[in-house]
């Protein structure tokens, strides 16, 4: 126990560090670049606020072009684009840009969706009452789909942890690639188990956490 | 409750940030693989850039660096990625398919020796079914592949990709009467280093047909059923762990080339700055 | 003064067209409490939703005051909305947000003041009987009492007409009863003139002092309440009021 800790403990620390990187940073951005669009496609939608059917379907194809590349490929298609924005297009901080690119549209698509489920009739009123879209979407909208963006965060973020593995490829670590490369091409079975192991327990601190805060927000049962 | 959230998050961001490290002086890409990136490790303790600990040998990562003297920093990559990212990396060891594949293969600055482990144990060898190794047909195609002429022509072909194990000087037997002799092999390079030494085979009475496999089970199956009389497709390790999975009895007769790896420049453009 | 001139309202659906009102006209006089009934499906919804703007007419035209409101847009058109009142019939209040916050909701849509906000809530809720209720949530009231909350937020900008689209439908009668008297009340204080969407009868006898009555699409009898329900004269009004066939 001791001599695997010694021999492996820093790995491992390193590894849960760049995975929460990996996870936490693009998270945040997928949602403010996600968050929007998830609007832009509810409102501009047949019975939407602001109906707009030509740039609804052009943009709703962009976002289903985007959910369709294979992880692996967007992240060596857009090295470029990556190299531009984070300076190199190795290691863990540049692997947050095509993170970040992969899961916007998913949020877009559950943004989308927690949207949906506002009844109609709520939005008609703050129309009779004279609200601007804005307001809509901002008083209206954002107010009453919280617990549904907070479970969908919860998706979202957990989703954004297992594509961190595949990162290994552009050299970002974490405790995915760790095993896989350690783990599994080096039969290092222990140490596998060992990685495994805490990616679960991150997963459900993740969820337990967005679960408790989804169910603290939502005044509908009080 | 909002508290413990901001605390999460600063610990998260404290840990993650933790994990950044510092900045070490050169950055050099190996492959990510178990395979390769040993042999892209011992290519650099050759070189004299980095020593592994006590048999670490060919399965070594980069946890394995012993003494680290110009404080290099390891990068494994997906090892079809490192083309690609060579303008973020100092220098990085690629395959010779990868970097032909990328048309970096002309800016290597260094490849495996003939003479490493790495060479030497992945060389690619022919194989007859144990029993046969002393037949004349054989051992004149062995001695054909090992001669300088057809090596030469190896060396000469591939632009580094495939190289030559090194000439070698064997007896060519005397066949009195026209024997054939049917060998499996891999399209690239394989069947075409045979096609070379097939004229050179026929002056010495040895008519040589062969049989193109595009998978790695086929050549092996067919030596042992008779179907074929050698091939030419693998390298030792394979041929082990196939003899041991499989119950095969096929021996290498010898090791006619390999194809290495090689140091290729990136952001930096000369392996000079470690020989200081 | 509400004028409904010859207004018709054409659904467009995959199956077909649907006419939901077919050239109706009515006159609803300041301080009126008007009632609009007929069976399920007869076009009540949908009159009212061309009344608050949910709907652009097919042809006629609304006036509020003398002003077309079918022809208004942006800033004036919002302006035109919050001179009405709507109460739905599923309440439709902000479920994440408390009792409060929804009756205060139309008076932030402008610049606004914090006290004269506050203070504005707290008058309304003592109006609707909730005082007690202002930090709860909708979810935490009953039918009832959400009805009064959409009430207190539907008065809440000072509106000329409150429009109410089947307000006591999902009430138990003690409710429904306490719910009119409030109309009736706020009609009298306030000066409000309320236009009530209902297919109850007692409704419209109990608070309602003009009606019309809708059938298939088509306004089949309008006036005073009272002349109406000693003689009515429309088929459908006759069979509401039990009145035999002759």
């Amino acid at each position: 126990m001791q001599a695997f800790l010694n021999e492996y403990g820093m790995l491992l620390l390193g590894g849960v560090g760049e995975t929460l990187f990996m996870t936490l940073a693009p998270t945040l951005c997928a949602y403010l670049l996600g968050l929007p669009m998830g609007v832009l496609l509810t409102v501009t939608k047949a019975g939407g606020i602001a109906e707009a059917p030509r740039f609804n379907a052009v943009f709703g194809w962009l976002v289903n072009i985007l959910r369709s590349l294979p992880f692996m490929i967007l992240m060596i298609f857009i090295i470029p684009f990556t190299r531009l924005i984070a300076g190199t297009s190795i290691g863990a901080t540049a692997a947050c840009v095509p993170l970040t690119v992969a899961a916007a549209p998913f949020v877009a698509r559950m943004v989308e969706q927690s949207l949906e489920e506002i009844d109609r009739g709520t939005v008609e009123a703050a129309r009779c009452m004279g609200a601007t879209n804005w307001q809509i979407v901002t008083r209206v909208l954002l107010v009453e789909s919280v617990p549904s963006l907070l479970r969908g965060l919860s998706i979202s973020t957990i989703t954004i942890l297992g594509y961190t593995a595949i990162t290994g490829a552009v050299g970002a670590g974490g405790l995915g690639n760790i095993a896989f490369r350690f783990g599994y091409q080096r039969y290092q079975k222990d140490l596998m188990y060992v990685t495994i192991l805490l990616l679960i327990l991150l997963v459900c601190l993740i969820q337990g956490v967005f679960n408790r805060i989804a169910r603290h927000a939502d005044k509908r049962s009080r | 409750m909002k508290k413990l959230l901001s605390l999460a998050l600063v610990l998260a961001l404290a840990l993650s940030l933790a994990a950044c490290g510092g900045s070490p002086s050169y950055k050099i890409g190996i492959p990510n693989d178990a395979t390769n990136g040993g042999r892209a490790l011992m290519l650099l303790q050759d070189l004299g850039i980095l020593t592994l600990k006590e048999g670490a040998g060919l399965s070594a990562t980069e946890q394995d660096i012993a003494e680290n003297p110009y404080n290099v920093e390891i990068v494994p990559l997906e090892a079809a990625n490192l083309p690609i990212s060579l303008p973020d990396l100092d220098f990085a060891v690629i395959n010779g398919n990868y970097a032909s594949g990328a048309g970096i293969g002309d800016q290597v600055l260094v490849t495996e020796d003939a003479e490493s482990v790495a060479a030497q144990t992945y060389g690619n060898v022919l194989c007859v079914k144990e029993g046969n190794e002393n037949d004349p047909a054989v051992q004149a195609l062995l001695a054909v592949l090992m001669s300088q002429e057809v090596q030469d022509w190896i060396a000469a072909s591939y632009n580094g990709v495939v190289m030559p194990m090194g000439a070698q000087e064997l007896p060519i037997p005397e066949i009195p009467e026209p024997v054939s002799l049917n060998v499996g092999a891999s399209p690239s390079p394989h069947a075409e280093i045979l096609e070379y030494a097939k004229p050179i085979l026929e002056q010495y009475n040895v008519e040589l047909t062969i049989t193109e496999f595009d998978d790695y089970v086929m050549p092996n199956t067919s030596l042992e059923d008779g179907s074929i009389d050698a091939n030419y497709f693998q390298h030792q390790p394979y041929l082990d762990d196939f003899n041991a999975e499989n119950g095969t009895h096929i021996v290498s007769v010898g090791t006619i080339h390999y194809e290495p790896m090689g140091v290729y420049p990136g952001k930096s453009d000369s392996l000079d700055v470690f020989s200081q | 003064m509400i004028e409904i001139e010859h207004l018709s309202k054409v659904f467009q659906d995959k199956n077909g067209r649907v006419m939901a009102l077919e050239d109706v006209s009515a006159t609803i006089r300041d301080g009126d409490i008007f009632g609009v009934i007929g069976m399920s499906g007869a076009g009540k919804s949908t009159l009212l939703r061309c009344l608050c703007l949910l709907e652009k007419p097919t042809a006629g035209r609304i006036l509020l005051d003398g002003k077309d409101l079918s022809a208004l847009r942006g800033s004036e058109l919002r302006a035109a909305r919050r001179r009405m009142g709507v109460v739905f019939q599923g309440y439709n209040l902000l479920m994440q947000k408390t009792v409060a916050e929804n009756v205060a909701f139309p008076l932030k849509l402008d610049k606004y003041d914090k006290a004269a906000v506050a203070a504005r809530v707290a008058e309304l809720l003592e109006l609707v009987g909730l005082a007690d209720k202002a930090a709860s949530y909708p979810s935490q009231l009953s039918g009832g009492q959400k009805q009064r909350v959409a009430l207190a937020r539907a008065l809440a900008s000072d509106p000329e007409v409150l429009l109410c689209d089947e307000p006591t439908s999902a009430l138990d009668p003690l409710t429904t009863r306490s719910v009119l008297e409030l109309l009736q009340d706020i009609n009298r204080k306030l000066g409000v003139t309320i236009v009530i969407i209902t297919h109850e009868l007692d409704v419209v006898r109990r608070i309602c002092n003009r009606m019309v009555v809708i059938d298939e699409s088509r306004f089949v009898e309008q006036g005073d309440t009272a002349a109406i329900f000693a003689d009515p004269q429309s088929r459908i009004a006759r069979l509401l009021l039990g009145k035999k066939e002759d």
